[in-house]
């Protein structure tokens, strides 16, 4: 070893030199990510421990708080804030205790779940979140929020209801459904950006789950700028069978758009608007093959099995994708009688 | 020009080449780690299964090529009819079994041949029959058996049945999770450009312990072989795909697991026969078209890990698959040799292509080039240990590095190996992994080439060990 420094050192040779030096710092390195990964793999195995020991303290402490006879003082609960609500990590995990009892369990019991995160102060620590410069940080305040229906902190989260990341938008979004008492999807109004269809279905489903006001007409925003908003109110349309507005659907079934032309068929064919075939079978021969399949399978669902054989005589012969739907929709339904008959 | 002339200029020349590898791969490491953490901060506090409930979410065709599998097959697809999502579809395309593959799924699942209309959208091999079950539980589970035509055939031929938008083309002996279509299925959805096609990472799952047909303990295999390729598959999923994820530059998205735009690959003519790499040849393709076309679009990719696979535990198998990886790899490049340095084709052709050029390609053969130089030295007395060992430090030293680096990001993103023992023994793995697995990956690698000049188009067989014997259930 002592030869081989004594060579190198006294080498003119820079190349090797650098060498030595690329490889010393590269075993300097490795050395250091060892030592990283092991902290890693410890330090969670730790983090993970002392979590699981927050979540029963927790856990016991809000089971009293809200079901012993005896009702838990203002004083114990401040006491047991300053004994294990210090630091962020039981700051974090009294939230996520707290978010457990809140989706499990309603009326007063959900209220005293909401006293406690205040009487803990945590909703300043969600507010100094929302107030971050860091967009996941406010993401999960945003989301904590609206678990919580936290109506205080609309005012912080409103400016991200048409943000440029989306993780934002769509939490703003859902926390206004999820707060509002009759208007939740007042911001359809305000956003600039398309709505993805990620985001279509949690609106709807935050809808479904969480909104318990009047649900809202979603005609009115048949007419937005967004064909992504346009192509959500007609599928809610249909989702949430709003008969009286099938005349203002009509239209759509000529829309230049396919998939406004799609959501379209597929909303009336849930509405039962009774003239729906007679228009498909005039509009079909003109669509494209996606959308002849679309017509067939729709004609299918709504059971209009005789229509279905009308449809196939204006099938075009080189259309193959409209043709094997129509046979497996055929086959389909034959195998279906045939059970149905035995 | 001299002997020492020679020497000196071979000697810049892998200087450089390092050089340039140590430059690409640190640059990678940056763009995953980048990549890892804003998809950890992405999906760290929000459940995505309440969606799962919802009736808009795109139904997805998981087709999935069957050949000589009638050991695991019911199980595999027993697995299958299990995940968790509301609305797909399962294709079985039993590619002209010789043994009772097609026998196994008809007795299990109740299927009855049925009337059928076939369209070859893409050319294939003929259709024989198409059967459907009579038991409601299986209603969206379809096999079709066809005449032998290879897997790209195979696929081809689902592709033509399904009528969904979505398609999956799985290995029908991986295990997915039970999230997996729904997280695979993300991309497509939560995207304002047309996504093409969508990844995710494949997992090794030798030795773990599975529960009807779910992974539900995670063991790391005993044998070097395993370990190694635990350590290969980090490399290139954790590190290389995620940063070409955020260059948007992916190639390849293996062919155990895949989400794709059935209209574009239809529109691309589906899977290749003529090459063994179809996975990489087909997204190419994919990509190409949309280039030309001048559409935005984008390819997905999801670092969760939603596909474990056997990797093989003998040598000789090994051999035959980094084989054939390494004519795929050639035949597609050579294939799209028009996109090489092309800037017409952006990050592909300016970087995505090169890289597999330079350095998927022409690594091994560089290396091997590089061993043999070494033995010249050595035979003709010109070797000077000492710069032999300054230069093989580095090397291996910095192998060694980007390794761990990629085990790092195993600890930092899903730490799927949770015991610390199975974190020493990877780091041990890691320390003989550039002296023992790579020089021989590195030779199938250089067989391959020689193959491909040679004209071998086969896939030669992949027999595994099965993972039906960890199975509890």
């Amino acid at each position: 070893m002592k030869d081989l420094i004594k060579n190198i050192i006294e080498s003119s040779d820079w190349i090797l030199k650098t060498n030595l030096i690329l490889t010393g710092v590269f075993f300097c390195v490795i050395l250091g990510f060892i030592f990283v990964i092991l902290y890693l793999r410890i330090s969670k195995i730790l983090r993970n421990q002392k979590i699981e020991k927050y979540r029963n303290i927790f856990s016991d402490f809000i089971t009293r708080y809200l079901f012993d006879e005896k009702e838990v003082s203002l004083e114990a609960v401040q006491a047991f804030k300053q004994a294990h609500i210090k630091h962020t990590l039981g700051k974090r995990t009294a939230i996520q205790v707290l978010l457990i009892f809140e989706q499990n369990f309603n009326g007063e019991a959900n209220q005293k779940v909401k006293e406690l995160f205040v009487q803990w102060d945590l909703k300043n620590y969600i507010q100094r979140d929302l107030k971050s410069e860091k967009w996941y940080k406010i993401a999960r305040a945003i989301y904590i929020a609206s678990e919580l229906n936290l109506k205080s902190l609309a005012p912080l989260i409103e400016k991200h209801i048409d943000s440029e990341k989306d993780e934002l938008r769509q939490q703003a979004m859902l926390y206004y459904i999820q707060l509002s008492d009759n208007s939740p999807l007042e911001f359809l109004g305000r956003i600039k950006k398309p709505l993805t269809r990620w985001e279509q279905i949690y609106i709807e489903e935050c809808l479904k789950s969480n909104y318990t006001g009047i649900t809202p007409d979603f005609s009115r925003w048949l007419e937005s700028e967004l064909n992504s908003i346009q192509s959500f109110s007609i599928n809610m349309i249909g989702e949430y069978n709003q008969f009286e507005n099938i005349p203002q659907l009509v239209p759509f079934l000529s829309s230049e758009s396919p998939e406004l032309k799609k959501e379209t068929i597929h909303s009336l064919g849930k509405l039962g608007y009774p003239d729906l075939v007679p228009h498909l079978l005039k509009m079909f021969k003109n669509e494209p093959p996606a959308v002849k399949s679309f017509i067939l399978k729709t004609v299918s669902n709504i059971g209009a099995i005789d229509d279905l054989i009308t449809f196939e005589k204006m099938i075009p012969k080189d259309d193959w994708v409209s043709r094997q739907v129509y046979f497996n929709l055929t086959n389909f339904r034959e195998k279906d009688l045939s059970l149905s008959s035995l | 020009m001299s002997i020492h002339q020679i020497t000196e200029i071979g000697s810049w020349l892998f200087l450089i080449y390092g050089l340039i590898i140590c430059t690409g791969y640190t640059f990678a490491a940056i763009f995953s780690f980048l990549e890892i953490r804003d998809y950890k901060r992405k999906n760290n506090f929000q459940a995505e299964f309440t969606l799962l409930q919802s009736s808009n979410l795109p139904w997805i065709s998981i087709l999935a090529p069957a050949y000589n599998e009638e050991a695991n097959v019911v199980e595999n697809v027993r697995s299958l009819l299990t995940l968790n999502y509301p609305s797909y579809e399962i294709i079985i395309i039993n590619d002209g079994s010789k043994d009772a593959t097609l026998q196994e799924l008809i007795k299990t699942f109740e299927m009855e041949s049925e009337d059928f209309y076939y369209h070859p959208f893409i050319q294939t091999e003929e259709v024989k029959g198409i059967y459907r079950s009579k038991n409601d539980s299986f209603r969206n589970l379809t096999v079709i058996d066809k005449v032998n035509g290879g897997k790209a055939d195979a696929l081809n031929t689902g592709i033509n049945i399904s009528d969904k938008e979505i398609i999956c083309c799985i290995d029908v002996d991986c295990i997915l999770e039970s999230d997996a279509l729904l997280k695979l299925v993300k991309p497509f959805l939560n995207n304002n450009k047309k996504v093409i096609a969508s990844g995710g990472i494949i997992r090794v799952a030798n030795s773990c312990i599975i529960e009807d047909g779910r992974i539900i303990d995670v063991k790391l295999p005993n044998t070097f072989l395993a370990r190694a390729q635990i350590i290969e598959y980090f490399r290139a999923f954790l590190m290389g795909r995620m940063a070409w994820s955020h260059l948007d530059g992916l190639l390849l998205i293996s062919g155990a697991f895949g989400m794709f735009d059935k209209d574009t690959v239809i529109e691309a003519g589906g899977y290749n026969h003529n090459t063994v790499g179809e996975d990489m040849e087909l997204l190419v393709r994919m990509r190409k078209i949309m280039r030309e076309k001048e559409v935005p679009y984008t390819v997905g990719f999801v670092p969760n890990p939603l596909c474990w696979t056997e990797v093989p535990q003998k040598w000789k198998i090994l051999h035959r698959q980094r084989n054939r990886w390494t004519r795929g790899t050639a035949e597609t490049l050579w294939m799209h040799r028009k996109m090489l340095f092309n800037p017409k084709y952006g990050v592909l052709g300016l970087l995505s292509t090169p890289y597999w050029f330079f350095f998927e390609w022409l690594a091994p053969l560089i290396e091997f080039v590089g061993i043999i130089y070494v033995v010249l030295l050595l035979i003709f007395s010109s070797l000077d240990l000492w710069v032999y060992l300054i230069f093989f430090g580095v090397v291996y030293s910095f192998a060694v590095l980007f390794s761990i680096t990629a085990l790092f990001f195993e600890e930092f993103s899903f730490q799927q190996y949770k015991k610390p023992k199975y974190i020493i023994r990877l780091l041990g793995t890691i320390l003989f992994e550039p002296l023992i697995y790579h020089p021989f990956v590195m030779w199938a690698s250089v067989k391959g080439n020689w193959d491909l000049i040679n004209g071998k188009k086969s896939w030669g067989s992949m027999n595994r060990t099965g993972l039906g014997n960890k199975r509890k259930a």
